[in-house]
């Protein structure tokens, strides 16, 4: 733990703090008590000096004293620590000004008589000092806690994003590697441009840090290739259609936001069908928002397997733990259409695009 | 020589195109056709009678399993899948094979010869086909669909539309708004499979969907029935009318 006083610039107010104690202090001898300005300055420089000097070592009591003991033997550590300072204190100060000043009586008086309010002024020094300390030492913990809580706070944030990624399905990877295995006969120039796309979609996909925002040209561009490459398996049962207006391209967008609800569209629309599917991706900016919309119809008579949701669910979250707010998804299920709306709002940073 | 009938069923074209490809060099075997559904699939097992099938599991509509729960006499099966969670030990030591996509002409072949060991022997038993069914249901946690035959007909018919199911010998009729189906399955099956929040066993030969009960009366001295709100009436046995005082909370 930092020392209050001895490290940074502490000091410079622990010093200042000092400085108006000598003053109000030989003020009063000065005026009050009618002493001459030496003696009272005298006085009280070496007075304050001392415990000043003494004061920055209450810090390690008050940080170390509390440790593996009882309140009784607390407050019996800080009565010997307050008794044997204000010993010190006293004494030193006096033989002090003592040799100094031997030769005004009227002093010497006042010095021996006044060694009683010297007690009790110490008592209160240290108590000031003390009470100040554990004041820095409770603050200085509490930052401490604070930092470790938001900390974890990141911690689990980054780890929940990194549950909700969308896992690239290992099916649709074998399935594809199905597909060039059986072009390498009978296709090789689209067996090596599937192999293409398969690698970029996958370098994309796996290489992101999820926590990261994209543009939403590089979002598109890939689900592009997702599709593409969904499209060579199943040729003409799916089609995409893709209107993003150009304003839309530069702006910012969760990475891999759009890749579940493509898969979802696939495994819901495509995977199901016997017809063929289109699947309609919209991107529109109004004010500060851009509004993505993805569409697809499926077959109404098909009795989907339970399960489904989890994919929207994730993208949910994500968008509230990105932008915290809950009301950037809205799903819609017609006759036989589904389609889904994200809200993703334009961080002003991005606005230079 | 006769050669091996061959049926091809995958909804993927490029999948089927690998099959073909393989079973191309094979002079010994015939393919009879190709289709890329489960429905499809159904109706050329029964019209062509295939030797033999590679069959995908994922397909539109019907998948590979449901299509081979509605078969009779099943032809032998090789089954042809990216889903490796299907891949179940017994295939290995059977004549029916699991091959896994992609894979290469030396496993396929691999699959093919036990394929034709088992064609040479007596053609594969219904029971190994019944226990893949089987293991393929244990793995299953929760239906949401049930795959039945209404004369040369497919119905799949959504678990959410069942009212209540009956024991019938060896089958258990399903009983849906639209109208009622037979299955081959046991009751035990369907009491450990349907959603268990929603449907309750109430007697050896009842299982009902807990919404569709409207009231539960006694009858005679200590038998009870429930009545739907279609006004089908159902015996409770014993056992069954604890379990639903425990359900129902009265």
């Amino acid at each position: 733990m930092k020392h209050p006083v001895l490290s940074g610039f502490g000091y410079k107010l622990y010093i200042g703090v000092w400085l108006v104690v000598m003053a109000v202090h030989s003020s009063v001898l000065y005026f009050f008590y009618d002493f001459q300005a030496t003696i009272a300055i005298a006085d009280s420089v070496v007075h304050n000096l001392i415990f000043g000097a003494i004061a920055p070592g209450f810090w390690f009591i008050v940080t170390f004293g509390g440790i593996n003991k009882d309140e009784l033997s607390l407050i019996g550590t800080h009565l010997g620590a307050a008794i044997l300072t204000i010993l010190v204190w006293v004494s030193l100060s006096s033989f002090t000004l003592n040799s100094f000043f031997n030769q005004d009586i009227a002093y010497i008086t006042f010095l021996k008589e006044s060694s009683i309010w010297r007690v009790i002024v110490g008592v209160l020094f240290y108590s000031i000092s003390v009470l100040i300390f554990y004041l820095i030492k409770y603050y200085q913990d509490m930052q401490k806690r604070l930092n470790r809580e938001l900390e974890l706070q990141n911690l689990l944030k980054d780890s929940e994003l990194r549950m909700l990624k969308s896992q690239i399905n290992p099916h649709f990877i074998f399935n594809s590697l199905n597909s060039v295995s059986a072009l390498t006969v009978s296709q090789p120039e689209n067996a090596r441009k599937m192999v293409i796309k398969l690698s970029d979609f996958l370098r994309y996909s796996l290489g992101k840090d999820n926590s990261e925002l994209n543009t939403l040209d590089q979002e598109v561009k890939n689900a592009s290739l997702y599709l593409d490459i969904e499209k060579v398996r199943f040729g003409d049962k799916l089609n995409f259609v893709k209107e993003v207006s150009n304003d839309c391209d530069g702006v910012k967008v969760p990475n891999l936001i759009l890749q579940p609800l493509f898969e979802n569209a696939i495994k819901y629309g495509v995977y199901d069908s016997i017809d063929p599917v289109t699947i309609h991706l919209k991107g529109e900016k109004h004010d500060d928002m851009v509004y993505l919309i993805i569409r697809n119809d499926f077959d109404p008579s098909s009795v989907t397997p339970k399960g489904e949701g989890i994919g929207l669910a994730n993208v949910k979250k994500r968008l509230n733990l990105v932008y915290g707010r809950n009301d950037l998804i809205d799903i819609r299920k017609g006759e036989a259409e589904f389609l889904v709306t994200l809200k993703i709002p334009i961080e002003l940073s991005n606005d230079t695009n | 020589m006769t050669r091996i009938r061959t049926l091809i069923i995958d909804d993927e074209y490029l999948a089927r195109e690998i099959i073909r490809g393989y079973l191309n060099n094979d002079d010994q075997i015939e393919i009879i056709g190709e289709c890329d559904n489960g429905f499809e699939g159904y109706k050329l097992i029964n019209e062509l009678k295939p030797d033999l099938i590679f069959l995908d599991v994922m397909m539109p509509k019907l998948t590979g399993f449901e299509m081979l729960e509605l078969i009779e006499q099943p032809p032998v099966i090789v089954f042809s899948t990216a889903y490796d969670e299907y891949a179940i030990k017994a295939f290995d030591q059977n004549a029916v094979d699991y091959l896994l996509k992609p894979y290469d002409e030396t496993r396929f072949v691999e699959a093919l010869s036990k394929a034709k060991a088992k064609l040479n022997a007596s053609g594969q038993s219904v029971e190994t086909i019944n226990k893949v069914i089987e293991q393929h249901h244990d793995k299953t946690e929760v239906l949401s669909r049930v795959a039945v035959r209404t004369g040369a007909k497919i119905n799949i018919v959504a678990v959410d539309k069942i009212k209540y199911l009956e024991a019938q010998d060896d089958y258990v009729k399903l009983y849906t708004e639209e109208g009622n189906h037979l299955k081959q399955q046991t009751m035990k099956f369907y009491e450990s499979h349907l959603p268990q929040d929603d449907f309750l066993r109430i007697h050896r030969s009842y299982i009902v969907r807990l919404k569709e009960i409207s009231r539960v009366e006694l009858m005679g001295k200590d038998s009870h029935v429930v009545l739907l709100q279609d006004g089908t009436q159902l015996t409770v046995s014993r056992s069954g009318y604890t379990r639903l005082k425990e359900v129902l909370n009265f």
